[in-house]
């Protein structure tokens, strides 16, 4: 099977816009992201990361020191 | 899979009515026809859930009461932006009655501590005995911190040299979106990102330049509207007992399943060792998705003292940590001609929420207009505050504001009534109805801006909202029948005071010819199917056609039972009035009740999950077609003296497919009204530049409506059939609430023949606007 060109989103990533729930890693479906779309780590349960970085689609990939893929 | 063909009534009864064929998966049932002749869906049902609210036996998050039951207090941050050097917690610990401590870590490779960013964000937490132990053991709780400058005025925190939110750049992206180069020359190292230009509707259109061309007149005007907090009754909260083979959350949330797989994935649980329970809900508005910091904070609690947590936020912590609506400075360039065509539309907006991501102004003027030139750019500021969230339609409700009275503004540069310059720009046919009986209903006769004389002003004003119809294809609703004749319908969705419960009774109830009282809803549950979070006004749609069609199935097994008895095929059978009759011999029907009673097996039950609409999405995620759409129209008192403001009425005129239940979605409506008055003319967030501290984060300060200040609410309900599931309906949520505030700005303007640019407009505002105190 092809491998996906999508992101590998970090498994805690969650973002929420008015049509849903994005969960990182897992099933991540919600693709444009919007000016309305609000992000979070879960494991900092906040806006910022583990990291103190921001949280968003863009930052929560492979590299980043705290991200954790959804399958090790 | 199979399909057929059915015929679905289709269009606006008393308008447009007629009929449209529609290809079916042949395990879903016929259509139905038009509400006034159904029995149970789009009839006032009283809720089921009534008594027990009015008699205080519903049991909401914090009335849970479990044996051996702690109470746990959160310690928060008391500066703005810092870094922690040190948490002693050894007093805390000591303190008598105290059974759990814990502290929030970082994991990262950098400090034990995550960075301070707003003032209120949680550090640790206390589990004790009672409440006020808790309380007085997290006092003792001995933080330091290294200070860092920090920023909270939104306009302050785009300059570039304010202090950052962020020490990495935030600009920076990697997925091929929109986000461009910052307008602030930081490149991405302040604290702006954006702009973010498009949405699922697309991206810029047409050539502005050419379009301002060719338009008779141009409005360039700045809109700003303030930071809203949620203020649910009931705040945020959970109840949380963690033993071994199982977490068992109690949580007041407007998504079960959104807070069981935070939970699982927080502490790499199995998703079925979290179960979340939410059997009744005090409110959310949009920022109650998720498990938060208190969910984390409560299982670790309760995982270190092995007893069960209760840990319910109090009103200040709700205003300053969990959420709110994002302010806007929402810069609109329109162009039109004399005849009102529109001929361009430039949006550019900046808005904060906080720490957080989120503060655009939406789709609103992408989409209610038709406009051929069209471009936005949405920014985020980053401030130190607490963080924005999902608010009732967000984003749209400030761009309506800016939006809408820009519209207005236009109309009355060209000397026209601002409803016959809708007529004439809006392509949407359900509105042009909406305007038509909103309009009479409303008793609407335009005149001119401060036409009106004498102390008192009365104004009129209108505007217009569009919310998409979005279906969640994760919603499956079993339905049982049990021999004793009782039914049952279980799902994992919530209901979060809209009368969710009530619409599932009402559609299983007309399926099976029984009437709502008949059918026990069991629902808010993760042990039962997923099913969507409630928002976006996505849950009507997405679950009642998976109830609707779950009921079919299973009536379809009883046919099965039934027919042999009744010497006929499965086929030839109907319901109607709790019995199964032949549909041509009346004298071969046995009721309901002893059909069940008859069957083989104690029970039979059916489950279904959300298909694809009729006819197929827009975009394949679920983004349906049509729009729900409103029209509210405004009248207002303005003491020009005092600079008071009295909403006296409001006639809100909306659609939302099919109704279910007319009582329940006139509440919807009513709450999004006194929501968006209260927008208009009250609450507002004051925070303290100089501290970094909301200064009003309580119920008085933080100023609401009274009960007299609630204005008389007339609502017009147009049925819309478009034959794209088998409910045929959709959500009013968010809609109810996007055009208040613009309708009240716009007929503040009409009393007094000033435009307000910001709101709350309050007697102060309203007083400088006349110059009746110094500017």
């Amino acid at each position: 099977m092809e491998e996906s060109k999508q992101p590998k989103y970090c498994k805690y990533l969650r973002a929420k816009n008015p049509y849903g729930m994005l969960e990182g890693g897992e099933n991540p479906w919600m693709i444009p992201f919007e000016s309305n779309t609000i992000c979070w780590c879960i494991k900092s349960s906040g806006a910022s990361g583990p990291d103190n970085g921001l949280v968003h689609p863009d930052k929560c990939v492979e590299g980043r020191s705290c991200y954790k893929p959804a399958f090790d | 899979m199979d399909k057929r063909k059915e015929i679905f009534p289709h269009g606006i009864p008393g308008h447009n009515l007629g009929e449209i064929e529609r290809e079916i998966p042949n395990d879903e049932p016929p259509a139905w026809p038009i509400n006034d002749k159904l029995k149970v869906v789009g009839k006032r049902i009283r809720r089921n859930d009534a008594l027990a609210k009015v008699t205080g036996s519903a049991k909401y998050t914090s009335d849970i009461q479990l044996p051996g039951m702690l109470y746990a207090k959160m310690l928060r941050a008391n500066v703005p932006h810092a870094k922690i050097l040190s948490i002693d917690t050894s007093k805390a610990e000591r303190h008598p009655g105290v059974r759990a401590v814990h502290v929030f870590t970082s994991d990262d490779e950098g400090s034990k501590y995550q960075d301070v960013k707003y003032a209120g964000q949680p550090l640790a937490g206390v589990a004790a005995d009672s409440l006020d132990i808790a309380k007085e053991a997290v006092a003792l709780i001995e933080v330091e911190y290294e200070t860092m400058p920090f920023v909270i005025d939104t306009e302050e925190a785009m300059k570039e040299g304010a202090p950052l939110v962020y020490e990495e750049p935030i600009g920076e992206q990697t997925d091929g979106g929109d986000v461009g180069v910052t307008h602030d020359g930081s490149e991405g190292k302040g604290n702006l990102r954006g702009p973010t230009t498009s949405s699922f509707l697309g991206g810029a259109r047409g050539d502005l330049d050419q379009g301002f061309s060719e338009a008779d007149v141009i409005l360039d005007r700045t809109y700003r509207t303030q930071v809203h907090t949620h203020v649910p009754l009931e705040t945020h909260g959970v109840v949380i007992d963690w033993k071994p083979d199982q977490m068992t959350v109690y949580a007041s949330t407007q998504s079960t399943k959104g807070v069981r797989d935070g939970l699982a994935s927080y502490f790499d649980l199995p998703k079925n060792k979290v179960r979340v329970i939410c059997e009744f809900m005090g409110g959310g508005f949009g920022a109650k998705h998720s498990a938060g910091t208190f969910g984390p904070m409560a299982a670790e609690l309760s995982r270190k003292s092995g007893r069960p947590v209760w840990l319910m936020l109090d009103r200040k912590e709700e205003h300053i940590a969990e959420g709110n609506r994002p302010n806007s400075i929402h810069h609109l360039k329109i162009g039109a001609k004399k005849d009102g065509t529109l001929t361009a539309i430039q949006q550019k907006s900046h808005g904060t929420a906080g720490v957080a991501l989120g503060a655009g102004v939406g789709r609103i003027a992408q989409g209610l207009y038709t406009c051929p030139n069209f471009s936005t750019e949405q920014y985020d500021v980053l401030t130190h505050a607490g963080p924005g969230a999902a608010w009732r339609a967000p984003g749209n409700v400030q761009g309506a504001y800016g939006l809408e009275q820009a519209i207005d503004e236009i109309a009355d540069m060209l000397k026209t009534d601002p409803l016959v310059l809708r007529e004439k720009i809006d392509p949407s046919e359900v509105r042009k109805v909406l305007r038509q009986r909103g309009a009479k209903s409303f008793g609407w006769k335009y005149r001119p801006p401060g036409s009106d004389t004498g102390r008192i002003k009365k104004g009129i004003g209108v505007a217009q909202s569009t919310w998409p119809r979005f279906v969640n294809l994760d919603s499956t609703v079993e339905v049982k029948m049990y021999s004793d004749g009782t039914v049952e319908v279980r799902s994992g969705v919530q209901d979060i005071g809209t009368g969710t419960k009530t619409i599932l009774a009402q559609v299983v109830a007309e399926e099976l010819g029984l009437k709502a009282e008949d059918i026990t809803v069991r629902i808010g549950d993760t042990i039962f199917p997923d099913a969507p979070g409630s928002g976006g006004s996505i849950v009507t749609g997405a679950i009642t056609p998976p109830a609707r069609n779950a009921a079919y199935l299973v009536k379809q097994k009883l046919f099965n039972q039934v027919a042999p008895q009744l010497e006929t095929e499965p086929s030839m059978l109907t319901v109607s009035d709790g019995m199964i009759m032949h549909k041509e011999d009346a004298s071969k029907k046995i009721s309901m009740r002893d059909a069940l009673r008859r069957m083989r097996t104690g029970q039979i039950e059916a489950s279904a999950s959300r298909s694809d609409d009729y006819g197929g999405f827009q975009q394949p995620w679920g983004l349906a077609y049509g729009d729900l759409g409103s029209v509210q129209f405004a009248e207002v008192s303005v003491d020009t003296e005092t600079g008071f403001v009295k909403v006296e009425r409001i006639t809100a005129a909306h659609s939302c497919g099919r109704p279910l239940n007319i009582s329940q979605i006139e509440s919807q409506v009513n709450g999004g009204v006194i929501q968006g008055v209260s927008y208009a003319l009250y609450e507002s967030r004051v925070m303290d530049n100089k501290t970094g501290h909301m200064m009003n984060a309580n119920v008085d300060q933080y100023r609401m409506p009274y009960a007299k200040e609630i204005p008389d609410i007339d609502i017009v309900l147009v049925e819309e059939y478009s034959a794209r599931s088998s409910t045929d309906a959709y959500g009013i949520g968010e809609p109810a609430n996007i055009a208040t505030a613009a309708a009240v700005a716009n007929a503040v303007y009409n009393a007094i023949g000033v435009r307000l640019y910001e709101i709350p407009m309050t007697p102060a505002s309203i007083l400088k606007a006349l110059n009746k105190v110094e500017q």
